[in-house]
């Protein structure tokens, strides 16, 4: 962009631009090819939640002797500029041909907001020595699995590996628990209180899960077969040894169970149908409880104080 | 209950004729095949197939092959291709005074005029997409959902562009034959 002002560049992706072997000069250190580049008076642009990777440059900012000067007062911000230049481009022409950030504009004179990246050639503050995130998707998506976390210190050994959308055959029958034959601890007979909450959802998002906004939603889970569980007051997920039978006219309520738990130690899938085309498996790593129930009743749900 | 056939006359012949006048305004040139000299588009135009570009090199500067003519217009690709003579870097163009280059799609001197993909334009001798000129200022342009790939210069180029919207692109393996201009995606 030369010359160029006020313009809006985001969510664009921009991989594997430009030539190592193109200079300003012979004996540049650097490449002037980039993923995106400002030159000259280019101003007051906003260049964010772009994707650039791969280039031999992520983002150039042009100065004096190199594309022109007066690039100033751009926004540049939660941007990933990441592996600029390729790992084969640094063993070939050396790691000074280029960076996520190449920049020769006046220090100070543009802002740089929340990107990610690694590395930095230029005489401004390095903005890529924080750890900034991008506040888009993916930043939500973390934040998903850091609860998750936080959430899975209740299950002892048990580890979400995967939670994503595979793309499969049409929607199954229902969904599947316990794929292989259990390895089992002792039995113990306990009383519990929780609530009755889809599994699967629970795992992924608890606050989520319990809900009132996610009845409806949990009640469609439900009658395509996903696995629901108590969810007790201390985080833990009891499955019940029967399936659903017992609970599915219990999903949300709360919930005091008595009965035998065994803790498992072998893989547990829950599968689900979404949509038509595509299919979540929530898989959990050896470590959970289940509890053949021998008595259940309905209890007034508890007020949590103001 | 006379008057009920007559009204009702009225109201179809309003919409029709309603209808017919959004007909005749919406319409776009529909585009497809090969571009053998510059296109030029002064209405809402789209792509109905891919195109394939053979346009002689016959000015100094830019010779696109598709060119906005007028403002206010927007060029749809609709999924298609505009596909341009060269192979980077071979026959890529050679930064030199009284050049003659192509260029893919081009929008110069041009205000409120929009370029929506989703779709491919590659191969061009310097740039995919051209918005604005040194002295021939273009705002308001917006490049959506388009791919810029294997261009010999950069993807898309701005000169002199202002208040213009970029959103949804992917400009990739471009400027493999930049010999020596800033080049890149953008």
């Amino acid at each position: 962009m030369i010359n160029s002002t006020n313009n809006r560049v985001r969510l664009n992706t921009f991989y594997g631009n430009g030539s190592a072997t193109s200079k300003f000069s012979p004996s540049a250190p650097n490449s002037n090819n980039f993923g995106l580049g400002l030159f000259a008076a280019s101003q007051n642009n906003i260049i964010e939640r772009n994707k650039i990777g791969g280039n031999i440059n992520g983002i150039f900012l042009g100065g004096v002797g190199n594309g022109g000067g007066d690039v100033i007062s751009n926004i540049i911000r939660h941007n990933v500029i990441l592996g600029n230049p390729s790992a084969e481009a640094i063993r070939e022409f050396g790691v000074s041909i280029g960076a996520d950030i190449q920049d020769f504009s006046t220090p100070g004179t543009n802002t740089f907001e929340g990107n990610r990246c690694l590395s930095y050639l230029g005489s401004g503050p390095n903005p890529c020595s924080s750890t900034a995130k991008p506040d888009d998707d993916e930043e939500r998506q973390e934040r998903d699995i850091a609860v998750f976390r936080r959430h899975r210190l209740a299950f002892p050994r048990a580890r979400l590996v995967e939670a994503v959308f595979h793309a499969g055959p049409r929607a199954l029958s229902g969904a599947t628990a316990a794929a292989r034959p259990a390895r089992t601890a002792v039995a113990d007979s306990v009383t519990i209180t929780g609530k009755v909450v889809d599994a699967a959802c629970f795992m992924l998002h608890p606050p989520a899960a319990t809900a009132a906004s996610h009845k409806d939603c949990g009640a469609a889970c439900l009658a395509r077969g996903v696995p629901l569980a108590i969810a007790t007051d201390d985080g833990m997920l009891y499955f019940p040894a029967d399936g659903n039978q017992r609970l599915k006219s219990l999903l949300n309520a709360r919930v005091r169970a008595s009965g035998t738990v065994v803790e498992k130690h072998d893989p547990m899938e829950l599968k689900m149908p979404v949509g038509d085309k595509n299919q979540m498996v929530v898989r959990v790593e050896g470590g959970y409880k289940q509890i053949t129930i021998q008595t259940l009743a309905k209890i007034p749900s508890t007020k949590r104080p103001a | 209950m006379k008057q009920l056939p007559s009204r009702l006359t009225i109201v179809v012949v309003l919409i029709v004729s309603a209808l017919l006048v959004c007909a005749g305004r919406t319409r776009a040139t529909e585009i497809s095949g090969t571009i053998s000299t510059t296109l030029i588009i002064f209405d809402d135009s789209e792509l109905t197939g891919d195109v394939t570009c053979a346009v002689p090199l016959t000015l100094v500067g830019p010779n696109p092959c598709i060119a906005f003519g007028a403002d206010h217009i927007k060029l749809r690709l609709n999924g298609h291709s505009i596909t341009g003579p060269v192979t980077p870097p071979t026959d890529c163009d050679v930064p030199k005074p009284g050049d003659k280059f192509g260029v893919g799609i081009a929008a110069i001197d041009r205000t409120d005029v929009k370029i929506e993909g989703p779709g491919i334009v590659q191969h061009f001798e310097r740039w995919g997409i051209l918005i604005g000129l040194t002295g021939h200022p273009s705002t308001q342009v917006t490049v959506k959902k388009v791919t810029a790939y294997r261009n010999c210069w950069s993807g898309m180029q701005t000169f002199s562009t202002s208040e213009s919207n970029f959103e949804e692109n992917v400009f990739a393996s471009d400027a493999g034959g930049s010999n020596g201009a800033n080049c890149g995606g953008t």
